[in-house]
């Protein structure tokens, strides 16, 4: 049929009669002389024919595909070669973040909370010859987990029990070198606070599954276990002024056997609070070994009357609306019968007291007629403007609402003049008097850090020249007044003490009192305010047996004061200056309008 | 038509053998980077250890039980801060105890002594409240 070759069929020398298809005389055979055409004819002719063709067919399909992929990789490579790095990128088994939970840090990013890699140990009891044994070892490696109840279960007959979670890295080597194949580790991540008891209550703790269950841990949960490792967060809570305020709680706590203490530092011109601590704390690397009430917050969580410290809301309100002037005053002669109450004054002066007199000897009766002319009207609107009404705004869930009077008539408006008959959290204190002192801003109190250079939401609530009274009324208290022990001397202290009785069950407990002291530095222009609190401090023979917050509450703060004024960067001024002395000077007047002595 | 089968002969062998070289490389490349990323995830566990630890031995309460405990360091006091414009010119005809007189001027203190250990519930108890009643000026 077909062959090739010299043969007779075959005519040497280039064809020179055209064959019917013009584009196919090209001689078409691998190895030939390409001078030789191929001449076939008939049957032959036809099928050699058609198998060109198909060729032909397949070779042009081959060449479009491979052009197709020419086309496709040049555009894969220079025109696209970004999209294509990106995807490459996205598949890569890159290293990610591998924790799940995020860090907390204080505002100058010391590590308050963090998760870190951890073992659990769980075993295959089947799998396991001689359970008695490896229950010896466990129970000597991990002493916490009772022989008989370890034999029991590596003796069962199930394929999975855990044995521990959460070991210790010591505790992993330990039982890795037993090299018992029945036993076997699932990573997992646990959360560690190095600070322990420091910040136990603002940081909060999270179950054993990192989920947060109390404090910021809880309130943040979402944005710290976002889907690439959470955002961390940045607390407004400063550690070193953390630790001073709860080193001298603590000591005022045992040296005057009180049963619990609270205290807070604000920076009365941001909101943000640099310190909160609530005694007793807990250790949130194990909240549940702790008693429970030692979770309970009084910071934010308790609601208590204030006493005293109230005084210098009704002072500021009065003067603020102009119901009275610095040189004016009331008669606090007699105690002020209402209901069945007899309203009396602890340090009873018994004359005619002008309006520093009633705040610096603390006169409840002077507060009480102040109140009075004011209003019932106008009390209940001014207590509501500086957030004493209603559950303040915080970044925890640990927050009470305020507890109000049942009605609020004269009766009310006299008791809470003198910080009765209302319970507010001292946080809610805090912010408020952060009020009265910062030039009469009132801004929400905050435990993240605020970006300095972010405007501030504040409300004015009085005026700046009412508020530069309050100043000097509250220095006043501390130089010559109940709050003499609050004198950090430097540091141009002022303050006012609290002292109230304790209700339990609606009625008043003589013996149990809750002191406290509430001041700011420095006073000729406050930047930071200190708040401490004791519940039921006993006297003791340093405070010849008196227990109320001059003695008891007051000395914490001064000794506060002058732990962090340094690390806060205040610097200490004479106190005798003439510049200090004029900005905070009281002229304290008689009834007749002279110039009281002193 | 010979040379261009020889060239896509020796085309196709160089392909086949610079692929399979790449698959290989690729292959190593991509066990390098899984090691490494291993590496790295080790390393960020380690170094959030680290970071834990360092801020447990960090903790305030620590420190001032050490301080207390080995420094003669004491808490700063009022008197000791001022400003720099605020210091006088070394005053070369004076008796330099004379510097207690002047005005406003910060003063040291004595030479800090370390307070004996005796005494207290623990260790460093006693230089502890010492230290404390000079920085806050508290007598008792």
């Amino acid at each position: 049929m077909v062959s090739l070759g010299r043969s007779p069929d075959l005519q040497a020398g280039s064809a020179m009669a055209l064959p019917p298809r013009g584009r196919k005389r090209r001689g078409f055979g691998f190895g030939l002389d390409p001078n030789l055409t191929l001449r076939l004819e008939g049957g032959a002719k036809a099928t050699l024919e058609q198998g060109r063709n198909r060729v032909v067919v397949a070779g042009v399909l081959f060449a479009v595909c491979f052009s197709v992929i020419a086309i496709r990789l040049v555009g894969l490579t220079l025109m696209q070669g970004e999209d294509v790095r990106n995807y490459a990128a996205m598949r890569s088994v890159a290293a990610e973040p591998t924790r799940s939970r995020a860090a907390i840090y204080d505002r100058n990013g010391k590590l308050l909370a963090a998760n870190i890699a951890s073992w659990s140990l769980y075993a295959n009891p089947r799998k396991i010859d001689a359970p008695k044994t490896l229950a010896r070892s466990l129970n000597r490696i991990m002493p916490e987990l009772s022989l008989a109840g370890l034999e029991a279960d590596l003796s069962s007959d199930r394929k999975f029990i855990w044995i521990k979670r959460h070991l210790t890295p010591r505790q992993r080597f330990e039982v890795n070198r037993l090299g018992e194949p029945g036993l076997e580790f699932e990573p997992e991540e646990r959360r560690v606070y190095p600070q322990g008891r420091l910040v136990s209550h603002v940081v909060g703790f999270t179950d054993v599954d990192n989920h947060g269950i109390a404090g910021i841990e809880r309130t943040f949960d979402g944005s710290l276990t976002g889907e690439r490792g959470g955002e961390p967060v940045t607390l407004s809570l400063d550690l070193r002024v953390q630790h001073a305020l709860r080193d001298e709680l603590l000591r005022a706590v045992s040296d005057f056997q009180a049963v619990g203490a609270t205290g807070v530092v604000m920076d009365v011109l941001s909101g943000e609070v640099l310190a909160m601590v609530s005694l007793p704390d807990f250790d949130p690397n194990k909240p549940q070994d702790d008693p429970k009430d030692a979770l309970f917050n009084r910071a934010t969580a308790g609601v208590y009357e204030m006493g005293s410290t109230f005084k210098t809301f009704t002072i500021a309100m009065a003067l603020d609306l102009g119901v009275v002037g610095m040189e004016n005053g009331y008669d606090a002669s007699k105690p002020i019968r209402v209901g069945r109450f007899r309203i009396r004054d602890f340090h009873a002066k018994n004359r005619w007291l002008s309006v520093p007199e009633i705040y610096m000897y603390s006169s409840n009766i002077g507060a009480a007629k102040m109140a009075i002319d004011v209003g019932i009207d106008r009390q209940q609107a001014f207590m509501g403007a500086i957030g004493l009404l209603d559950r303040p705004a915080l970044e925890l869930p640990e927050v009470a609402a305020p507890i109000l009077p049942p009605r609020w008539k004269t009766t009310e408006a006299m008791t809470i003049s003198f910080g009765h008959g209302l319970s507010v959290s001292p946080l809610q204190t805090a912010s408020a008097v952060a009020a009265m002192v910062n030039g009469g801003v009132m801004l929400p109190a905050t435990l993240i850090r605020r970006d300095p250079a972010s405007p501030l939401s504040g409300r004015r609530v009085i005026s700046q020249r009412t508020s530069e009274k309050v100043r000097r009324l509250m220095r006043l208290v501390v130089d010559e007044g109940t709050g003499g022990k609050a004198a950090a001397v430097g540091y141009v202290v002022g303050g006012k003490t609290g002292s109230a009785e304790k209700a339990v069950n609606g009625r008043y407990k003589r013996d149990a009192l809750l002191t406290s002291f509430i001041a700011a530095f420095p006073m000729n222009s406050p930047r930071y305010l200190v708040f401490a609190m004791l519940d039921e401090p006993q006297g003791n023979k340093s405070t010849h047996n008196y227990r109320t917050a001059g003695w008891t509450a007051a000395p914490i703060v001064g000794r506060t004061v002058a732990r962090i004024a340094p690390i806060l960067g205040v610097e200490p001024a004479d106190e005798e200056s003439p510049e200090i002395r004029n900005a905070l000077l009281v002229k304290i007047k008689t009834r007749e309008g002279r110039d009281a002595a002193f | 038509m010979r040379g261009l089968v020889v060239f896509a002969t020796v085309v196709v062998v160089g392909a086949a053998y610079g692929l399979y070289e790449l698959k290989y490389e690729v292959e190593h490349l991509e066990d390098r980077l899984r090691s490494l990323n291993g590496g790295i995830a080790d390393s960020r566990d380690a170094i959030e250890v680290l970071r834990v630890e360092w801020s447990y031995l960090n903790r305030p309460e620590y420190l001032q039980e050490l301080a207390t405990q080995y420094l003669d360091y004491q808490p700063i006091a009022a008197t000791q801060v001022a400003e720099i414009d605020r210091l006088p010119f070394r005053p070369f005809d004076r008796d330099e105890n004379e510097l207690d007189s002047i005005d406003g001027v910060p003063v040291p203190r004595d030479k800090p002594s370390r307070a004996p250990l005796i005494g207290g519930d623990q260790p460093g108890a006693a230089a502890r409240m010492v230290a404390y009643h000079l920085a806050t000026g508290e007598r008792r």
